[in-house]
């Protein structure tokens, strides 16, 4: 398992160098920060003049040996806009969007899971008939739509939650609500097929015809080996969830990582947007590691090989 | 800057519109610039004029609120990038700081002549030196008294390069400023007729208390004299000012102002009509429509001196190269029906690329109105057939509009393709010297200095990054207004220089922009033509 680990580890640093070699590179042929940065009635003197402050005048290949050594000491640069470190900007939005993330994954598997059973069970009865479009609806509409929508119904006309910004367990509601109706109807409907199919296993048969009650049999023996896939799926949505979600965020006003990222990527803000997404990476890579660990848990049989499916 | 938002503040030079920027969706992009309270040409008043404080309109407001509330909620579009006036002159972080620091001088809102503030009186010797007296007994609210050395400071340490302030070409005429406790002393390169409209934008800085610190703990930690002091500021979300309870100027009508980031603008109505903000900032005219439905709120929504425009490529080799193209263009566009349809009537026609409330504006000039008839002459006698026009634009402006130009010139007989690169792209291309950019675009553009050597001077002078146009007699008549106290000089010099614009077409004036913004009900406040946000003029009623 250590071995395992450690194997995992390194691919994991393989993988981070070249995500922010790549987005060094491709932030650089993106646009320049310095005209952004210039007053309108600058002349190209002061623009060029903040290009070099910014040390934007140098070759590519310097800039990026400078960026790795310095990265490698866990400097990664000042805000061109801000003027605060950058890491010190990525990691104080963290905590908000790791807040909204959980806030839509308690909603997505609170509603997903036991409407996918319900769907299972009875399928081609009316709790699937019923949850299943409602799940679909929830999902095709639009964060910039079913956001302000819940907005106007829940904030403008009942008064019920806050229409926007962040603060205790009511302004999370209608953001967690909006974010977490799109993994909703992915984890719903990856519950469902994994319950369906685990239904029509022999030992499921097994363990009916030897008297097992119906409650019994789905959380004694279907519910374990079906959740291996909602267990991946919720591994992948809950990284995305925590690499920020832009529109959400930006809707309900939410100070986290996704409208910090949008914001730093229209100001060619490289430091910002260079930690940004080395931080996303990090956690998606984490997320990843830690569910393959998971995997163990639930099925002991993937613990004795060493190795996920 | 966070360009991400609004699309008009792209291009402008006052304080910039962000987001864009909201952009993302918004972003920071955005253009236009909002400003506060600038100024000048109409306060120069020739060599060796002197002003001092006369009257109730020169001295600080004293806040007058009624019972309001004891916390008055702003949403914008935007979180201030930083709090420290060197160093941003973005709209977002302009609307909050200038409520930490005071101002050497302000405009009346309402005349838009300026007025002392910091300094009682001011005169200028020679017409390159310029003498502030500093009035007697406001302190920075760490105690310091406020001096001339500072308000000397403040503008030095904007001139230093190694700065980098974005607020540097505004006062880049200046070669020095010196101080004593009581008095300042400006000194120019050349006269300069919009120094003392650039000086409302100067907020002055504690130099004991920067010195001490430093920039970056200045930034987070900013101390001022003005009528708030900050109280805390989480960065992207919101920053809460407190009352100055020393004040100068009278005790602040609110104990409290939070400032709170909303990039979404339906989400900021939505604060209003909830009750959730007191004040929406940066609206658009849909919003309006909105919010005009709900009894507990207002549209606050002004003429400003923001100017929509179209900027023609002369120089480029494209078909806006020639005058007729140009002229048939400038016919093509039926101006008072976008005002009508896109802008919801928050716009007025403008017979140039100038407000009509900035100084040089010429009421005389004839302008162009919509003629699609003589477009069609226009474009015939160009001989160029149906021209293909090339319409520059990123998303920082909007694509409603730059759709709706397209196609009342395809209807008069361009084909009209539209290119959209983000804003950093689209910048690097306008900006090169290689006028390579296409035929058209648009912007909206503000100097926050009332004055009309702050727009058509950075627009269509030879060699600045905005103009892809040169002619010798329109830099000349520019290049003299822009170097005289005389302003009766000065209105014949742009009467001149607009006379050459109007014959040569390097640019169309769309209309006069207006800002909306939306308010609690009992909110009484009057922005003015340069968006000015001070608290102490923000009034409960009712």
């Amino acid at each position: 398992m250590a071995r395992y680990i450690a194997g995992r580890l390194l691919q994991a640093v393989v993988t981070l160098l070249g995500v922010v070699t790549i987005i060094f590179f491709l932030v650089r042929l993106s646009g320049d920060p310095a005209r952004l940065l210039a007053p309108q009635n600058a002349t190209a003197t002061d623009i060029a003049r903040i290009r070099h402050q910014l040390g934007l005048d140098t070759s590519l290949w310097s800039q990026y040996v400078h960026f790795l050594s310095q990265a490698l000491r866990g400097n990664f640069g000042y805000s061109y806009v801000q003027d605060q470190p950058a890491m010190h900007i990525v990691l104080s939005r963290f905590p908000n969007t790791v807040e909204l993330a959980v806030g839509a994954l308690v909603v997505a598997l609170g509603i997903g899971i036991p409407a996918g059973i319900l769907s299972a069970v009875y399928r081609g009865r009316w709790p699937e008939r019923t949850l299943m479009p409602l799940i679909l609806v929830g999902q095709s509409m639009p964060a910039f739509w079913s956001g302000i929508l819940l907005i106007l119904v829940f904030s403008v006309r009942f008064h019920l939650f806050p229409s926007s910004g962040q603060g205790g367990l009511r302004a999370l509601v209608l953001p967690a609500i909006t974010l977490g109706s799109l993994s909703l109807a992915t984890i719903a409907r990856m519950a469902r097929g994994s319950f369906l199919e685990q239904l029509d296993r022999d030992y499921v048969r097994t363990a009916r015809a030897k008297g097992a009650s119906g409650m019994r049999v789905m959380f004694g023996h279907v519910l374990r080996n079906a959740l291996l896939p909602v267990l991946t799926i919720t591994g992948l949505e809950a990284a995305n969830l925590l690499g920020g979600a832009v529109l959400t965020e930006v809707i309900f006003a939410w100070p986290g990582v996704g409208q910090l990222t949008v914001q730093s990527v229209n100001s060619r803000d490289f430091p910002v947007v260079q930690a940004v997404v080395l931080l996303a990476a990090i956690v998606y890579v984490a997320v990843n590691l830690l569910v393959d660990l998971l995997y163990g848990v639930v099925d002991p049989r993937l613990r004795l090989t060493g190795a996920a499916p | 800057m966070l360009h991400l938002t609004s699309p008009a503040a792209a291009d402008s030079t006052g304080p910039k519109r962000r987001g864009h920027k909201a952009q993302l969706v918004a972003a920071s992009m955005a253009v236009l610039v909002a400003a506060g309270c600038s100024s000048s040409g109409s306060g120069s008043k020739g060599a060796s004029a002197t002003t001092t404080a006369s009257g109730a309109s020169s001295s600080p407001t004293s806040a007058a609120a009624a019972a309001g509330p004891a916390t008055l909620t702003v949403d914008q579009a935007n979180s201030p990038a930083t709090l420290d006036p060197g160093l941003q002159y973005d709209t977002d972080s302009y609307v909050v700081y200038r409520n930490i620091f005071d101002q050497l001088v302000r405009r009346d809102q309402k005349t838009l002549e300026i007025v002392p503030w910091v300094a009682s009186s001011w005169t200028n010797p020679t017409p390159t030196t310029w003498v502030f007296q500093i009035r007697p007994g406001i302190t920075f609210t760490n105690g310091t008294p406020l001096t001339g050395n500072d308000v000397a400071f403040s503008i030095n340490r904007i001139l230093d390069k190694t700065l980098n302030s974005p607020q540097y070409a505004n006062f880049s005429v200046i070669t020095g400023a010196t101080g004593t406790t009581s008095s300042v002393t400006i000194t120019t390169t050349a006269p300069s007729p919009t120094l003392l409209s650039y000086l409302t934008t100067l907020s002055i800085v504690p130099q004991q208390y920067v010195t001490q610190v430093g920039n970056q703990q200045f930034d987070l930690h900013p101390i001022g004299s003005g009528p708030y002091e900050l109280s805390s500021w989480v960065q992207g979300s919101q920053v809460t000012l407190k009352a100055n309870p020393t004040y100068w100027g009278g005790k602040p009508p609110y104990q409290t102002v939070d400032f709170r980031t909303v990039p979404t603008a339906a989400t900021r109505v939505a604060d209003v009509e909830s009750g959730a903000a007191d004040i929406a900032l940066e609206l658009t005219p849909d919003n309006a429509t909105q919010l005009k439905g709900n009894s507990s709120s207002q549209v606050i929504a002004q003429p400003t001196e923001r100017v929509a425009y179209l900027g023609l490529n002369v120089l480029g080799s494209t078909p806006t190269s020639s005058l007729d193209v140009r002229k048939a263009i400038a016919y093509g566009i039926d101006y008072q029906g976008l005002i009508s349809s896109l802008e919801q009537g928050y716009a007025q026609p403008v017979k140039e690329v100038l407000s009509p409330n900035v100084f040089g504006y010429d009421a005389s000039l004839s302008g162009y109105t919509y003629d699609p008839t003589k477009a069609k002459q226009f474009l015939a006698q160009s001989g160029l057939g149906h021209p293909t026009l090339v319409f520059a634009t990123s998303p920082a402006y909007p694509s409603s509009l730059v759709q709706a130009i397209q196609a009342e010139l395809q209807a008069v007989g361009f084909t009209v393709t539209i290119s959209t690169t983000d804003q950093a792209t689209y910048l690097k291309k306008v900006q090169s010297p290689a006028h390579d950019w296409g035929s058209i675009r648009y912007g909206i553009w503000s100097c926050s200095c009332l004055d009309a050597d702050g727009v058509i001077y950075p627009l269509f002078h030879t060699g600045s990054i905005w103009s892809s146009y040169s002619n010798p007699a329109f830099d000349t008549a520019v290049q003299a207004a822009r170097t005289s106290l005389d302003s009766t000089q000065r209105l014949s010099d742009y009467a001149t220089a607009l006379n050459i614009l109007q014959q040569d077409l390097p640019g169309i004036g769309l209309w006069q922009y207006y800002a909306i913004d939306g308010a609690n009900k009992h909110i009484s406040w009057t922005p003015g033509p340069q968006e000015t946000f001070f608290i102490p003029q923000i009034k409960w009623v009712g």
